[in-house]
């Protein structure tokens, strides 16, 4: 593993957190966040801190979300 | 043969979505074209999500909102919750498309055997300190991380972790390691606790490893 991997892993153990929802229970949640999100008002809930929390972890599911809301933002 | 956002989705439409008969029909067609516009402006700038993606992803995705159709709970909009199934569903072909024809084993090719361990810094990390004492402790943490990805971690662990540190999908590479996405994930989140532990079990606090990811203050 080369020195950027490395560093990546360095980053990567800082953005771990004890309990991460996997990117399916995400999607599971996607659609009641990216409402909230779109209306300014995610509730407090602690489903809706982990999923959050796991878009700061996950590019891939970040990467959706934004494409999501882009989506929806054309659409409305 | 269009619908406004704010008809899509309503108790009506939906039930004519779900009845059969001749109105089903249309209502399917509003959907497809729905989310066809959505994908164009969310896949926007993707230059591997051509017409012809887009149009068979829509398609696809459509067929999969039908089948599924009874789950929707109205916690979202219909719009948000179907967007978000087509989206995904999208994003999912385009990432297996990407890494179809790669080997894992050609990908990782480099291996974990430390030979080129910190050769070289990257010039943004050099930038950021030319404090030798920086640097110093810098390879120190670097060359104990190498360490305990070996001895802390499983084969498959570290595998995994490099792959998706390096760039591969999860889907493809899930694929490829013969498992699913989900235990994927709880394969690699287990693997970054055991490297956070065996840092802090090194003496490597959490602050220390701030200090090299984000520079000296």
């Amino acid at each position: 593993m080369n020195s950027y991997s490395l560093q990546r892993t360095l980053e990567s153990i800082l953005r771990t957190r004890e309990h991460e929802l996997t990117c399916e229970e995400v999607a599971r949640l996607l659609d009641r966040y990216v409402d909230q999100r779109l209306a300014g008002a995610v509730d407090d809930s602690p489903e809706m801190r982990l999923v959050e929390e796991h878009h700061q972890i996950c590019p891939e599911c970040r990467e959706e979300y934004e494409a999501i809301v882009r989506a929806l933002r054309n659409c409305d | 043969m269009s619908a406004s956002v704010e008809v899509l989705g309503s108790p009506e439409w939906l039930a004519a979505l779900k009845d059969s008969g001749p109105e089903r029909e249309l209502r399917i067609e509003e959907l497809r074209r729905f989310l066809l516009v959505a994908l164009r402006a969310g896949l926007a700038g993707n230059a591997a999500a051509g017409d012809a993606f887009i149009e068979d992803v829509a398609q696809d995705a459509t067929l999969r909102i039908l089948e599924r159709i009874d789950s929707f709970q109205g916690r979202s909009r219909f719009t948000t919750w179907a967007t978000t199934i087509a989206i995904r569903l999208a994003f999912t072909e385009l990432r297996r498309a990407r890494w179809r024809d790669v080997s894992l084993d050609q990908f990782l090719a480099s291996g974990l055997d430390g030979a080129t361990l910190l050769q070289s810094d990257s010039p943004e990390t050099a930038a950021r300190s030319d404090n030798p004492g920086h640097q110093a402790h810098r390879r120190g943490v670097m060359e104990v991380l190498q360490r305990v990805m070996l001895t802390d971690l499983t084969d498959r662990q570290r595998i995994a972790l490099e792959a998706e540190l390096e760039g591969m999908n999860q889907v493809p590479l899930a694929e490829k390691l013969g498992t699913n996405p989900n235990a994927l994930y709880k394969l690699v989140h287990d693997a970054r606790k055991r490297l956070r532990a065996a840092l802090e079990r090194e003496g490597i606090t959490l602050d220390d490893v701030r200090e090299i990811v984000f520079g000296a203050s």
